[in-house]
């Protein structure tokens, strides 16, 4: 069985404050709202110079010191990004070859935001067993803020830059399992970047994660025979802190569950899940996880984590 | 026929206030101190407790509780509901 076995992360040193007088005059907000209600007090910024592969190459270098994998053992790369350096050629193949990546390692990227990292694993469980394969690289890597507009009120003190990097391979701390996929293609353009502007009716995207996220997730535990208690740690992907109270309040799941990690860096997209599910591959108590990402698209994948092999020191 | 107290419940009901008397119909959200976010769950509870599904065009016209039940009303009377 090919599962989790290690994952790392780059979130680029620059901040930028969310708690500046100015801004909150400008967007007519208040410091009480933005950290108890958007639940983001500063976020990452990327340098100018670094693009979705330059992050990626980040956290996956920090992978592979952390798990101490030689490069020649990758058989896939993977990059969720809806940012990429350019069109052509995908962003995979820029992080391929600025790695040294053996020539027989596949590359493609995933263009999904917020669910992306759900989807990712998946096809990259499937992809590796499918062709008998051992060990893959599962990337996000999505700068939002070359497309958020400082202005806009909707987006601009949401959105935060970070990258990661999960290796999946047949010796797993973690497996990933019970997938469960969706897509409201009716209400794509609740999200969407045109003329290189992200826009978000915010109350579209509220509505979603409000009413379907839950539904989801009911769903999900009870096609795997699970009670919400039996969950050690719900991540969800961090949109902002009242979606999440939102859901777990709908979904009547205790906070000390409900994993929150947007304070310092913002909503980082695709990146949400893995960073905290990071966290949690060496807490010791956490034996079953829900992961659900959910966004652009609009679109939410879940699924349930299940660990498999004791606490490893790296 | 949707009144201001079935309004004001819902209101209770989703935790934004202690009681129906704190609330004020005809001042807005904002100044009953009910934010943008809050605003967003109270109209979520309204149309799952109505059974109704407000379009774009009718919450940019939504201000206060009595401009709910106007739009309210205004479905009723269309058919609409």
């Amino acid at each position: 069985m090919r599962g989790i076995e290690q994952i790392a992360s780059y979130i680029p040193s620059g901040r930028i404050s969310n708690l500046i007088p100015e801004r909150l005059a400008f967007f007519g907000t208040d410091e009480d709202f933005v950290v108890n209600k958007i639940g983001v007090r500063q976020r990452s910024v990327r340098d100018e110079n670094e693009e979705a592969s330059t992050l990626a190459g980040k956290a996956l270098q920090k992978l592979l010191q952390k798990s101490g994998l030689d490069p020649e053992k990758i058989d896939a790369l993977v990059v969720v990004t809806q940012n990429p350096d350019t069109n052509i050629p995908h962003t995979a193949a820029i992080v391929h070859g600025e790695a040294g990546l053996p020539e027989r390692c596949a590359t493609f990227d995933v263009g999904l935001g917020c669910s992306g990292y759900v989807y990712g694993l998946s096809i990259m469980s499937a992809f590796l067993k499918e062709n008998g394969l051992s060990r893959g690289i599962l990337i996000t890597s999505d700068p939002y803020s070359k497309i958020v507009d400082p202005e806009d009120k909707n987006t601009a003190l949401l959105f935060g830059d970070a990258a990661t990097a999960t290796l999946i391979g047949p010796d797993p701390l973690f497996s990933a399992e019970s997938f469960s996929f969706g897509t409201i293609g009716k209400l794509h353009n609740a999200l969407n970047c045109k003329s290189g502007k992200l826009n978000m009716n915010g109350r579209e995207v509220f509505n979603f994660a409000a009413t379907k996220i839950p539904w989801a997730i009911e769903n999900l535990l009870e096609k795997a025979a699970l009670k919400k208690e039996d969950i050690d740690a719900y991540i969800f992907h961090q949109g902002s802190r009242y979606i999440l109270e939102t859901i777990a309040s709908r979904l009547r799941i205790s906070h000390d569950r409900l994993r929150m990690g947007l304070e310092n860096i913002g909503n980082t997209i695709s990146s949400s899940i893995p960073l905290l599910l990071e966290e949690e591959l060496d807490k010791s108590g956490t034996e079953k996880i829900v992961l659900c990402g959910f966004g652009v698209g609009l679109s939410y994948g879940s699924c349930i984590c299940k660990r498999k092999n004791n606490i490893k020191i790296w | 026929m949707v009144t201001i107290d079935k309004l004001k419940e819902i209101v209770v009901a989703s935790g934004l206030k202690a009681d129906k008397s704190e609330i004020d119909a005809e001042k807005s959200f904002a100044e009953n101190g009910i934010d943008s976010l809050d605003t967003m769950t109270l109209l979520l509870n309204i149309e799952d407790a109505i059974g109704v599904k407000f379009s774009e065009e009718e919450v940019e016209k939504i201000k206060s509780l009595s401009s709910v039940v106007d739009i309210l009303n205004n479905l009723e009377s269309s058919g609409d509901k």
